[in-house]
């Protein structure tokens, strides 16, 4: 289920952009026929839209509540009335997966934005700076790569009273070394052009060169990471819910409501069926929002972003 | 060669030891007083100052870590509250099912991912080409806790030819075994299918991009010659650093597939741990799944060294 080097595995893989050749035709254009050209950025921004749009119009789509238990209405078949059938306390399940939307983007955002920082800024120093602190950083995040994901967010919630953020932060700690790793082997790439050179010749501060001058080149990798690691952060708290060290009930969290619907298979098959579908949908949206933007933002950055790996098989 | 696996076995003794410095620290995680979080309202003060003493809560961190880690190399990891008894035994106790279950889908994943995968870039474009595509795409989408639930709706309840759940010794019953182990297994495989498939294709379109293929091809070998003993042969050196990767994928998935099919490996003992608040339990199999993990990732980056001779030498890729 939980892929562990998914975007390792993506990054190697590079597929032909839509590129245009430039004649007379405005940029709008050009930009607007590699877009369509691009099936993967189309086809997971659309479901990725959707699903923003679930989550924002939440109340407005349902007439019903998604806490509202019905017991007259238990285990109610797909129909007009119920769109996605109901569950064993006859809660309506189209309304819960709409409210559960919520609390996916809540969490992979929260959890994308922690791992995102923190890892951005240990990658970048650890590049700039080099030497024993660089040693030092990545063998910590080595560390923190070496356990299996789902584990090691099992682990910090074991420890934790869990709530949104305590569940965020679990799932984002995962996320630090990948954006360690990826934006220090940006960083490097970077480091090495004549401009940066040109910058320390004129006397600016280290600080200054990474923020100004090198960060501006690190965002296209780091965009395509937190995009496909969005989808892992969908799944994993979709995983602790349905393991029961999610949300505490009654949020409506897609995973608890496929625990509960899973007692009651030979009743209902429908309840599991629809939450299972949200959750991969979601994912598959990322997934393919992330490998089009890869494809699209940068059509050489499959290599850069693949170097991680590599040095970690050299060192 | 030496100085290469030397250099791999430092590396990974620094990285085992900020393993166990994050191990150790989610003790500090618990909100408050741990004892009292622990052991509930109830117990004594007699209780709680042994338990202290037990977790070593009196003593500076520095030492704490060092008594913990020591320990920990020797396998010690203290007592189960839960279980009641060394927290060792309770996990070896769950080995089997576990190894079990990984072996088995380890097995489904490679043998159908690499056999996927060849097809579908010997035959780029067609409709079987975009059936393995899309394949491998769901597989890393659906998520294993719902494939195992349908696989059950279907397979057990719908069509009764699997049991739906639980789990029958290898050496009791064979035959029932493999039964209690298939859709367990194919659960568990279906997500690393897809990227083997996945990765095997791209490497395998590269291979066949080459000059040695051109000139097997102008040699007038065989389409599966040049293809399975060729093509593939060399492929597969770059789709044996993936298994090591794919291992991570199924300790995790482990717990989950575990949860659905009451499958009584280290997964639902670490799920029973953390329920049971039995932290030396919880902190000693994430330890452990995580040093099974780098150990073999390490096997299979010195196999794979041995396969490539561009490292073998110190080059690096």
């Amino acid at each position: 289920m939980v892929d562990q080097d998914r975007t390792e595995i993506i990054m190697s893989e590079s597929s032909p952009p839509g590129f245009l050749t430039a004649g007379e035709v405005s940029r709008w254009t050009i930009l607007a026929a590699r877009v369509k050209a691009n099936k993967n950025l189309v086809v997971g921004g659309v479901l990725v839209l959707i699903f923003v749009f679930m989550a924002i119009f939440a109340p407005y789509l349902t007439r019903y509540d998604p806490n509202k238990r019905d017991f007259s209405a238990r285990f109610a078949q797909p129909s007009m009335h119920h769109l996605m059938g109901t569950d064993h306390f006859g809660r309506d399940t189209f309304s819960r997966i709409l409210f559960g939307t919520r609390i996916s983007f809540e969490v992979g955002i929260v959890s994308v934005l922690i791992g995102m920082i923190i890892g951005v800024i240990i990658g970048a120093v650890a590049a700039y700076w080099g030497g024993f602190i660089d040693s030092l950083l990545m063998r910590m995040m080595d560390g923190l790569l070496a356990f299996p994901q789902l584990l090691l967010a099992i682990a910090l919630v074991a420890f934790m009273t869990t709530n949104l953020g305590t569940v965020s932060i679990a799932i984002g700690v995962v996320f630090i070394p990948r954006f360690a790793r990826v934006m220090r082997s940006a960083v490097l790439v970077e480091m090495k052009r004549e401009y940066v050179e040109a910058a320390k010749a004129i006397g600016q501060s280290g600080f200054k060169i990474l923020f100004r001058h090198i960060g501006p080149s690190t965002i296209s990798p780091v965009v395509v990471l937190a995009t496909l690691v969005f989808a892992f952060a969908v799944l994993t708290e979709a995983g602790l819910s349905f393991l029961g060290l999610g949300l505490p009930p009654p949020n409506p969290s897609w995973g608890r409501m496929l625990d509960e619907a899973r007692h009651y298979l030979s009743a209902s098959g429908w309840t599991s069926f629809f939450p299972g579908v949200a959750i991969s949908l979601a994912v598959l949206g990322f997934n393919l929002l992330g490998d089009g933007f890869r494809d699209f933002l940068d059509p050489k950055m499959s290599g850069a972003v693949d170097m991680g790996k590599r040095e970690s098989l050299g060192d | 060669m030496l100085r290469y696996i030397t250099q791999r076995t430092l590396h990974l003794i620094a990285v085992l030891f900020f393993m166990s410095i994050i191990v150790f620290s989610l003790i500090k995680l618990i909100p408050g007083d741990p004892v009292g979080y622990i052991l509930g309202e109830q117990a004594t003060a007699e209780q709680r100052a042994m338990l202290r003493t037990q977790l070593g809560l009196d003593r500076p961190l520095i030492t704490q870590y060092l008594e913990w880690a020591g320990k920990a190399i020797t396998g010690d990891f203290g007592n189960s509250l839960l279980y009641n008894k060394p927290v060792m035994d309770s996990i070896k106790e769950r080995l089997g099912p576990t190894i079990l279950l990984a072996f088995a889908s380890l097995l489904i994943s490679v043998t159908l991912g690499i056999f996927a995968g060849t097809l579908a870039a010997a035959n780029r474009g067609t409709w079987g080409d975009v059936g393995v595509l899309l394949f491998s795409l769901l597989g890393v989408s659906i998520p294993g806790f719902w494939l195992g639930i349908m696989l059950i709706l279907l397979f057990a309840l719908k069509l009764p030819i699997f049991p739906s759940i639980g789990y029958e010794s290898m050496f009791t019953n064979f035959l029932e075994c493999m039964r209690h182990l298939t859709l367990p297994a194919i659960t568990l495989g279906a997500a690393s299918t897809g990227s083997i498939a996945r990765f095997t294709r791209s490497e395998m379109i590269e291979q066949l991009s080459r000059d040695y293929i051109t000139t097997a091809w102008a040699k007038g070998l065989s389409r599966p010659a040049v293809i399975f003993r060729h093509a593939l042969r060399n492929s597969l050196v770059t789709v044996v650093t993936l298994v090591g990767l794919i291992l991570g994928t199924l300790l995790s998935g482990q717990v989950i597939v575990e949860q659905v099919f009451a499958w009584p490996g280290l997964g639902q003992l670490i799920i029973a741990a953390v329920f049971g608040r039995d932290y030396s339990l919880v902190q000693a199999i994430v330890l452990l799944t995580a040093v099974i993990f780098i150990a073999l990732n390490l096997l299979v980056d010195i196999s794979y060294s041995f396969l490539d001779p561009q490292i073998r030498l110190g080059k690096k890729g």
